[in-house]
Formats: C-alpha cells, structure tokens, sequence
C-alpha cells in the first residue's frame, strides 16, 4: 500500500511540474513582421479579406528552406487578410508517399507542393487545376505579383503540356560549389568540363587543411532514396546518354555514351568522402560545409546554407561555377518545388491568393532574406549573392540546350518510377563494386524492357 | 446436452476476443491478398487497376532479381538479431539477478530504448555511424583507425547492432522478470548438493525459463521479420542492396516505384514466410506440457 502511494505522489509531482512547465515556459510569438505596404497590396489584402476572411487554408508541404520562409511570412497574410493557415509539413520521401495514396480520394489539401516530376503525372491524372485562367484575372492576381518575372526555365517545372499547373516557389539548378582558398592556394581554376571536375576531385582527395585530410568531392551517392540516380542524371546527357527516350520508347541504357556516363560518376565518387554511398543531400552539404569537401556537386538550393556563418565553416569562402560541360555538350538539371492547387479543394480562390502573397515579386526580397530559394530573374540580376551569376549561367545552359530539355522529358515517361527505383538499385550495386558499370547498364536496360512492357 | 455445453463453454467465452482479432488481423491481410492479384499503380485512380490473376506472384519467382538476395539478407538479419538478443539478454538478466541493490532502477533503465521511436533511433543512429561521428570516436580510440559503417561490409552489421541496441532490454526485462519468480527451493537444494553455477544454470535455471524462451523468440521473431523503421532511416537499404531486406525491398517495390501489385505479392510471401518460420515454435510451445 505505501508502494502505491509513493508511486501515485512521483506521478503527481511529475504531473505538477510538467503542466507548471507548460503554463509558465516562455512560448514563442510568432507576431507578424510589421511592415508598410503599398496601397495596391493593402488593396488586394482587403478585398481577399471581404470574400474569403475567416476562412482556414490547408497546405501540405516538403521539408524545404522554402517552407521555412513561408512560416515567417504566412503571419502576415493571416493578419492582413484573416485567413487561417494551417501548415502541415513532411519529409520528401514520406510526402510523396502520402500523396500517393491521398489521390485515390482525391488530395484533402487546398494547396500542395509539387517537384518537378510529380508536376506531370499530378496533372495528368487531373489532381491539380490548371492556375492559367488565375494568371490571367487580373482582379485575382495583382500586377505585383509579376509571374512573369519567374525564370522562365522554372516557370517550366510547374506545367504540364504548355498549361500552368504550379507556381515555382524553390527554382534549382545543379552548381559546382569549390573552395575559394584552396583553389588559390593550388593556383587552380574552376572546373569548366567533366574532365576537370574530375582531375581537380582527384588532386585535391587526400590533402591536408588544418590538420585534417579532406575528399576531393562531396555528392549525393545513395540508393534507395534515388539520390544516386538523380546526381548521375546530371552527368548522363552531358555525354549524350540517356535512359527512355519518350518520343521513340527506345531505352538507352546500353548506349556507349550511358556507360561512360556512369563510370564517370564512380570514379568522381571515388575521391568523395568516406562512407558516400549513404549521402542523400543532407549529409552532402554538410560534409562540405563542415569543410571536409574541396567542392560540392549540388542544387543551387545549398547555396544559401553554405552562406550561412551559422550553419557554415566555409561561409564567405566558396566560390560558385556553373555546371561543367560534358563530352557531348552543355546540359544541366533544372528542377524544383511548384506551389499547386488540388482540383479536389473548396477553396481554390482563397489558396490562391496565399500563391499570390508568398511567390510574388512583391514578397521575394523578404522571401530570400528568410532563407527562400531563387525563381525570380529580377533578383537573380541584382546579384545580391555570390552564385547568382553562377545561377543564371546555369539557367542559360538550361534554357536553351536540347539536352537539357531531354532531361526533363524522362519525368513524363510511363513507369518513370518504376524504372527509376531499378535504376537507383543497380547503380548502387555498381557503386559499391558487385557489378561492373557494364553490367549494372545491361540489367538497367533488361528492368526496363520489362517495365515498359507492362504499359 | 449438459456435457455439449460445458465444452463448448470455453470456445464461447473466447468467441468475441477470437473475432475481434481475426476481423482487424484478417481484413488487411485478405486485402494485400486482394490487391496483389491487381495490376495497380499507386497515385492513380482504382478504377484504373486491372485484375491480372497470379501475375504478380509469376514476376515475384521469376523475374524479381532481388527477392533471393533479400531473402538472404533477412534471414541474416532476423537470425543475428533474434539469437544475439536472446544470448545478451538472458546474460544481462542472469547478472542482474544476482545484484541485490538497485536493480529494480536497473531494469527500469532498459526500458528507455524499446520506448524511443524506432524511426528516431534510426536518424540518431545514422548520425552516430557517420565517418566522422560518435561509434568511430571510440572505435579510433581503441584501435587507432576508423569504420566506413556505410560499406558493403559493415552497413548489415551496424543495423543489426542498432536494433540489439533497442531491443535487447526487451530480452533482459522478461528474463529479469521470469528470473526473480523462480522459486527458491531447487537452488538451496542444489547448492546444498555441491553443484556448481554452470549445472544449476543448466539443469534449473534455464529449462523453467524455457517457456519463456520461446514465447520471447516468437515475439521477436515476427518483429524482425517486419522491422522496417531503422533499416531504412539508416541506409535506406543500401549501400547497393546491403541492408535491403525484404520489408525494405517491399516498400521500395509499393510505394517508391508504385507498383503497388508487386509490392502486395511480396507483403504476401512476407506473410507466408512469417507464419512458417514462428509455426516450430508455436508447435514447440503447444506440445509441451507446464
């Protein structure tokens, strides 16, 4: 009986102090940043207001420097137009897992994120709504909200067959990030092809900064997640490689061009830190920012982290080149997250007008200083930051190479997934030697083959 | 009539659990069942899924080239798993049984990895096995050199460490229990008799903790088998197929590549393989006689 009695008072103590927790921790505020708008986004905000005020907004969305922005700014739309905003955000893999199954009854959200290849398949099967007929209202999307003003090369990963499905809220690019000091200090330049890029991985693999031995360089490597497929995507058309070409179905995985294409990338991954072929992003950027890479193959999107003397040892220190050019020619990965409205929301007005808010030209300043992601030109032209430039080079290569726009053509292949997952796996079997990049290409092509035939 | 009724007294009275069970238990598995006899890509609509009969289970035997290497990578799995458990924890319950002070605390303290998400293990695993992290901090300190855990070699062994790591205390707790319950009577008189710690352990000890043995081994059995969460926040399956599983092979098969017909034909087999594989023990269980 006194056991019990002990026990019963820890509870209670316990109970008392966590609620007193609770109640007396210091919460954060999350007040609205004040700040003096136009008359014309005043305007708007009212007349959103009278329609659709003291309505609640769902929106589901990735795990994403974007996301976090759209925390601080979401406040004030609130405020400004008395729509709630209820965020519920997801890791990408589990995201896109849910959405999956949320489309058998048709997506619960008013607005979605979508990456560059969900756009396709998300519209060709009418889950989300063309926003065309909204860019055109000029009563519902104020002049400063400019869509025109996004890159055009972004402006293509939310469409579908010529019509707007998505706003680009996180444009992304592939850049060869390098460190500044060490490349004076070897007199070495930036790399401009394939080749250099692996010369300069090799010499620097193995070199000594303050005391430590660094890789030459750091990529995403990692099966399962797909991230290894993704990163020797970039590599593969720059040597004219390919996987499914979508006008013929012809499948390319025995090409000369795709197998050099894949021992390119084993080797470049061979002067990468140890233990790369578990790197999804996360641990890519890292490994660089800890300053344990001399360079780092990635999305523009890190560029901002690695700026960050918060988050970063190489803050100031890096310097950013395009992406280099391959045997076959220029090509780069355009890609990215879209904001999209599900065909299945009630409030599709409403949502958007929050797409409004947070994708103007209006709002990017603020946008980019919360750490956001690049899709305007006008501020890539300011060159606020040091990779601008190297962005708009990139975007230049992506504009206007038909490679690259073979690239994004695979997304729309039938059982693009499917292939995808085989692709990843095999590769990562050449990746850790239990193939060679010959044979891990002739099993690609055999998966394939029997992919396709099932569509 | 009077004698009909007093048999069938005990089945009545389990009925309504045995439905219960049988009707939340069976539903999902006759639906995988369902659904695997289905052409059917996930993030489309189901009218769009077409019956294909045992078409699934064709491509499962003959055209899956990973099915066999992750079979084998199970069966690793659950074996390391499942004995090493069972071996540490019955070592660590047998030394704690012979504290006297503070091992109640003791046991209490075991619980705290079986309570933590496995999901959450596995990403503060994942950090801890990086080059540069925790585990290779002491393993350079003991030996002088460091572990790639992300190697085809060592990834396997490093999931398997972390999941003894969550759940050998589940081995420990019910060993613990079982020991402090055993009555004291047979060891008096066995040391009375002369015998030494290892006979005692051999002939009183562990055969009345046997029932508890295969109770254990039948839960953790069914356990690793389905085990998921830490396999894939670590590696994810990889590097290669290294750590690729069959729970892992199916997710990739269902929802990563959506191909969700494959993927229930393997969840099948994944029964299949379960109920054969605790069917010895539960057949061991029933025969005996307590």
């Amino acid at each position: 009986m006194k056991g019990i009695i002990k026990f019963a008072l820890v509870i209670v103590i316990i109970a008392i102090i966590v609620g007193a927790g609770y109640i007396f921790w210091p919460k954060p505020e999350h007040k609205p940043e004040t700040v003096a708008h136009p008359q014309s986004v005043l305007n708007w905000a009212e007349a959103v207001k009278s329609q659709y005020g003291n309505m609640t907004l769902t929106l589901a969305a990735v795990t994403h420097p974007a996301t976090d922005a759209f925390k601080k700014m979401i406040p004030e739309f609130e405020d400004l137009t008395g729509i709630d905003v209820v965020m519920t955000e997801m890791d990408e893999t589990i995201y896109y897992e849910k959405l999956n199954t949320m489309v058998l009854m048709g997506i619960p959200y008013d607005g979605i994120y979508a990456a560059s290849e969900a756009v396709p398949t998300l519209a060709m099967l009418k889950q989300i709504m063309p926003l065309d007929d909204f860019i055109a209202n000029e009563s519902m999307t104020p002049e400063w909200f400019n869509f025109s003003d996004i890159v055009p090369a972004y402006r293509e990963i939310g469409s579908y067959q010529g019509k707007t499905y998505g706003i680009p809220i996180a444009g992304e690019t592939v850049l060869v990030m390098y460190r500044k000091d060490l490349f004076e200090q070897y007199n070495k330049t930036p790399p401009e092809t394939y080749q250099e890029l692996l010369d300069l991985a090799r010499f620097f693999d193995g070199k000594t900064v303050n005391g430590e031995s660094i890789s030459g360089v750091s990529i995403r490597a990692q099966t399962g997640g797909l991230e290894n497929t993704w990163a020797w995507s970039s590599f593969l058309y720059g040597y004219n490689g390919g996987m499914v070409d979508l006008e013929t179905l012809q499948i390319e995985f025995t090409k000369k061009e795709t197998i050099e294409s894949l021992k390119y990338f084993i080797n470049l991954t061979k002067y990468g830190p140890p233990g790369i072929e578990g790197f999804s992003f996360p641990e890519a950027w890292t490994n660089f920012q800890m300053g344990k890479s001399a360079m780092l193959v990635e999305a523009s999107a890190a560029a901002p982290i690695i700026e960050d003397p918060e988050k970063s040892l190489v803050a100031g220190k890096v310097g950013y080149a395009k992406f280099p050019r391959g045997p076959a020619g220029e090509c780069v990965f355009v890609g990215g997250n879209s904001l999209t409205i599900p065909e299945a929301s009630k409030h599709k007005e409403a949502m958007w007008s929050l797409i409004v808010w947070l994708a103007s030209k209006y709002n990017s300043p603020r946008y980019l200083e919360y750490g956001g992601v690049i899709t305007r030109i006008s501020n890539l032209e300011e060159k606020t930051y040091p990779y601008y430039e190297a962005i708009l080079d990139t975007l230049d290569i992506a504009g206007n190479t038909s490679l690259s726009w073979k690239m994004r053509e695979f997304f729309e292949v039938a059982g693009f997934y499917e292939i995808k997952v085989q692709v990843s796996i095999l590769m990562g079997e050449a990746q850790v030697g239990n193939m060679t990049p010959e044979e891990a290409c002739y099993r690609m092509y055999e998966e394939t083959r029997k992919i396709l035939k099932g569509y | 009539m009077k004698k009909l009724r007093r048999e069938f007294y005990p089945f009545l009275l389990v009925l309504p659990a045995f439905t219960y069970v049988f009707l939340w238990a069976s539903y999902p598995m006759f639906l995988t069942f369902r659904l695997s006899l289905y052409k059917y890509t996930l993030g489309t609509p189901w009218s769009e899924a077409e019956f294909v009969g045992a078409e699934n289970f064709r491509w499962l035997i003959y055209e899956d080239w990973q099915l066999v290497p992750s079979l084998i990578i199970t069966l690793e799995f659950v074996v390391f798993q499942v004995v090493g458990g069972l071996l540490l924890g019955l070592g660590i319950a047998l030394l704690l049984n012979r504290i006297t002070k503070g091992r109640n605390l003791i046991a209490v303290l075991f619980i705290i990895p079986m309570a933590l998400m496995p999901s959450m293990v596995g990403l503060t695993w994942r950090l801890f096995y990086s080059y540069d992290g925790i585990v290779n901090y002491f393993v350079e300190s003991i030996f002088g050199w460091k572990v790639n855990w992300c190697s085809t070699s060592y990834a396997l062994p490093a999931v398997i460490i972390t999941e003894l790591w969550q759940w050998t205390p589940f081995f420990i707790l019910v060993f613990f229990a079982a020991l402090t319950s055993l009555p004291r009577e047979p060891y008096e008189a066995a040391r009375v008799d002369g015998a030494s710690s290892w006979l005692i352990f051999k002939y009183i000890t562990f055969p009345s903790l046997k029932p508890i043995v295969l109770i254990t081994l039948i839960l953790r059995t069914v356990e690793a088998l389905r085990s998921f969460d830490i396999l894939y926040t670590i590696f994810g399956g990889g590097p290669g197929t290294a750590t690729q599983t069959l729970s892992i092979h199916i997710q990739q098969t269902a929802f990563t590549a959506r191909n969700v017909g494959h993927g229930a034909a393997l969840s099948s087999l994944l029964i299949f393989i379960t109920i054969v594989a605790i069917f010895p023990l539960i057949w061991s269980f029933s025969r005996r006689k307590y």
